[in-house]
């Protein structure tokens, strides 16, 4: 089954993409070290938005596409971590692999997203896991709000294999996020935790859809979102478990920590569950930080503001500490400056 | 006659309530209606309709403006499915005797063999409160012990409280639920025809459920009841509404609307037992307000019907108000159970409690589809909502669709949901103590709903558990 994924993007890739960014890692193959790919976008030049404007085109041709694909041969084990860059927060020295350049033109306004101002960029994230591989993957991205997002991701695992999965979006322009993970192979096991950011009018939608079709199949993902302003996240969680997926023990949870009167979570946690030999549950809370909590820090000398902020961290924190420990005290920052955390009444 | 006998033993009622439903519940009397409308809804079966009943013109007005929405809005896209509904080929009216009686001797014998049968007479016999005894649309048996009619609670069918009380009526008809919410309030509101009118006066106490049994009776024949419940400050109430209807080979269809006001203060209880025969369409708009410091809680258990679409409603309109809803849905052979909850929280210290519980078994579908909503700038919210559901074999599903939409601060929302089959350790824990397989499991099913069964009155606790061991029948080995 070596490289079909590959062959299939090939394909599929539309005329526009750069060149398809492949991670292929062969049969019982074990890396210990951590393979980073670093996918930059940049601003557009001012020529390109000036022909943009002038004549209407295909909305495919302005799309700002890029595919990634991560294939595991059988019992291969590896580590990789994906992250989204915006070419100003990018310096040359802090990203780790060759950096993909590309450059994004103004796009027309989507029925879907709200991209009026912004700039669209598409990503579309293939991995697959074959018999008895293992992989640890961590997704960060946190773009700028010039820019939009429309996140497409699919893993399928084979017999055996067990995919860990750590997501963190701190995206500040709109963005759609949509995952769908197949459980495939009869023992297959997903791991996954989301750490989600948003303040100010950031608008974002996360679809997770976790399909069980092979017996005995395990599954956990926990998703967890703190929102300031009038940000507006949504999350849909879904189980899926097929008449074929017997002995299947799945959870999904969501919380939501919501952090200033007007900002707005939901939540659509789901199962569908078509066989009875199964143990599905999920569950979802939402609510601002607790006062016994703060009333506690404020007592040990923080003032309010310092307070809600370890909250917040701390909330993160059991999603973000998955991580490598230097980028889980970077993400800590980024987590702390995309939510505004040191500062008042900062948005536009 | 021996069936008459049988059923005046009220232990033997108890054993053979819900035994084999076409037996039982299946026999259709022969049609005696006085006035019956044409089949398929135009403007002059409304007005036939309003006619018969002697309406205000007023109340003409609303059905019509209703049939207007009735033809205009679209169907549902979401939930069941709807597509053998035939709107045209059902009868929406149809009258059974020339007046309501109050006395159980004067009435027809076939009408009262069939109560006899559902064991009316025994539930007034165990002094049960006033029981409205619906047959076909329209109240045909009503009685009000004398101490609730000194206390001022009005008990009555909705056409009676228009005639008697027209102010009430008017001032609260189609609030809660107004025509254009959706197409079936929009078809009730139009062809509405009996169902019950309470209302209790300020700080008066209803210190037993107020009862109605509801029962369809001619095949394709819609029944579109009307309930409108008012607590007053300080009062409180507890209703119960049971369902049974024969079995007929063509759908049916049940489309109610139940509105209810908790004043200030108040404190109402609606419980429903919805046991309708396999080939009904039961497609309910049910909401309350709850104004103040009022307590509202639904109570709702669907065993019956082909489809049922139901999701009991709380506003929360006034700070320190408090809803509860507690639901199971029993789906079996062929029957999709789409039920759940709605809670809006639109005023500060408000709180809410959804549990509901789910069974499918045989291939059945059962989904809770829930809301819970928080709007900004409230403080002090908290709501809680519980779904737990039991799959009894492989080829059954259960779904979960909850909604949680949050935007205050000051909200702490929790929900939690799981889907399991019988759990192997209890089935052996209860065989190795001499249980047989099925008993055992039956026994597990009942302690699974215990938690609704409980707030029944006797009675209906009794059945529902009857009910649940005649559903399981067979299910295990």
């Amino acid at each position: 089954m070596s490289g079909t994924i590959l062959e299939t993007l090939k394909v599929s890739s539309r005329e526009n993409a750069n060149d398809v960014a492949a991670l292929l890692f062969p049969a019982h193959s074990k890396s210990s070290d951590l393979k980073r790919l670093d996918i930059v976008i940049s601003s557009p030049a001012s020529e390109t938005l000036t022909g943009a404007q002038q004549e209407p085109l295909e909305p495919a041709k302005y799309e700002q596409y890029r595919e990634i694909a991560i294939e595991l041969e059988a019992e291969a084990e590896a580590a990789v971590l994906v992250r989204f860059w915006a070419a100003e927060s990018a310096s040359q020295d802090r990203l780790a692999s060759e950096p993909v350049r590309m450059q994004a033109p103004r796009l027309p306004r989507s029925k879907n997203l709200d991209t009026s101002g912004s700039l669209r960029f598409t990503t579309s994230l293939h991995i697959r896991l074959a018999a008895h591989a293992r992989l640890n993957l961590s997704v960060l991205s946190n773009l700028p709000s010039s820019f939009s997002r429309e996140a497409l991701s699919h893993a399928i695992l084979g017999e055996g294999a067990v995919l860990t999965w750590t997501n963190v979006v701190f995206d500040e322009g709109n963005g759609l996020y949509t995952t769908r993970i197949e459980l495939e192979g009869e023992g297959s096991e997903l791991n996954f935790a989301g750490a989600y950011g948003a303040r100010c009018t950031t608008e974002g939608e996360h679809v997770l859809s976790i399909h069980h079709t092979a017996p005995h199949g395990k599954s956990r993902t926990i998703l967890k979102s703190a929102l300031k302003d009038s940000a507006h996240l949504a999350f849909r969680g879904l189980i899926h478990v097929e008449n074929t997926a017997r002995g299947t023990d799945a959870y999904l949870a969501n919380r939501n920590l919501v952090l200033e009167d007007g900002a707005r979570a939901e939540s659509f946690p789901q199962l569908k569950i078509e066989t009875d030999d199964v143990a599905c549950s999920h569950g979802a809370t939402t609510g601002g930080p607790r006062q016994e909590e703060l009333f506690y820090l404020m007592s040990r000398g923080l003032d309010r503001a310092a307070a809600k902020n370890m909250l917040v961290l701390g909330h993160l924190g059991s999603v973000l500490n998955r991580l490598p420990s230097d980028l889980a005290e970077e993400m800590e920052s980024i987590a702390a400056s995309a939510l505004g955390l040191d500062e008042q009444g900062s948005c536009i | 006659m021996n069936t008459e006998s049988a059923a005046l033993q009220p232990d033997a009622s108890i054993r053979t309530i819900g035994e084999g439903y076409a037996e039982r519940f299946g026999f259709s009397m022969p049609n005696r209606s006085i006035v019956k409308t044409s089949q398929g809804l135009t403007e002059e079966t409304v007005r036939a309709i309003s006619k018969t009943k002697d309406e205000p013109e007023w109340m003409l007005r609303f059905r019509l403006r209703a049939l207007h929405l009735f033809q205009t809005l679209p169907m549902p896209t979401w939930g069941a499915n709807l597509s053998q509904l035939e709107f045209g080929s059902m009868t929406y009216y149809s009258k059974p005797t020339e007046s309501a009686q109050n006395s159980w001797d004067a009435l027809p014998l076939d009408i009262k063999s069939t109560y006899e049968r559902l064991g009316v007479p025994e539930a007034e016999r165990k002094f049960l409160a006033g029981v409205g005894a619906q047959y076909d649309s329209e109240m045909v048996y009503h009685n009000i012990r004398e101490d609730l009619k000194k206390k001022g609670i009005l008990f009555s069918d909705v056409e009676t409280a228009v005639r008697e009380h027209p102010d009430l009526v008017k001032r609260f008809f189609g609030t809660v639920v107004p025509p254009d919410d959706n197409k079936f309030a929009a078809l009730n509101s139009a062809v509405w025809s009996g169902g019950s009118f309470v209302y209790v006066p300020p700080g008066v106490h209803v210190d037993i459920p107020l009862q109605a049994y509801f029962r369809v009776n001619s095949q394709a024949f819609g029944q579109f009841e009307r309930t409108l419940i008012i607590a007053d400050e300080g009062s409180f109430v507890h209703y119960i509404e049971g369902c049974t209807a024969p079995v007929f080979s063509k759908d049916s269809l049940h489309s109610a609307v139940v509105e209810i006001i908790a004043l200030p203060n108040s404190r109402i209880r609606y419980s429903t037992v919805q046991n309708w025969s396999s080939n009904m369409y039961n497609l309910v708009t049910k909401r309350a307000f709850a104004y103040d410091n009022a307590i509202m809680e639904w109570v709702d258990g669907n065993i019956g019907s082909k489809v049922t679409m139901k999701y009991p409603a709380i506003f929360l309109m006034g700070p320190g108000a408090r809803g509860e809803v507690l639901s199971i849905a029993f789906a079996g052979n062929g029957q999709e159970q789409d039920t759940g909850a709605k809670i809006f929280h639109f005023a500060s210290n408000t709180s809410s409690v959804i549990t509901s519980k789910s069974i499918s078994k045989d291939g059945g579908t059962a989904s809770y589809r829930g809301l819970v909503k928080v709007e900004a700038g409230l403080t002090n919210i908290k709501s809680k909502v519980e779904c737990d559901a039991l799959i009894l074999d492989p080829h059954s599903r259960s779904n979960t669709y909850p909604t949680m939409d949050i935007r205050s601060e000051q909200a702490t929302m929790e929900h939690e949901a799981k889907v399991s089959k019988i759990s192997e350790e209890q089935l052996f824990y209860l065989m190795s103590r001499g249980l047989s397989e099925e008993e055992a499991a039956i026994m597990i099913v009942n302690g699974f709903i215990d938690p609704l069964v409980k707030e029944l009155p006797m009675e209906y606790a009794v059945e529902l558990n009857r009910l649940i061991e005649l559903e399981m029948e067979g299910s295990v080995g």
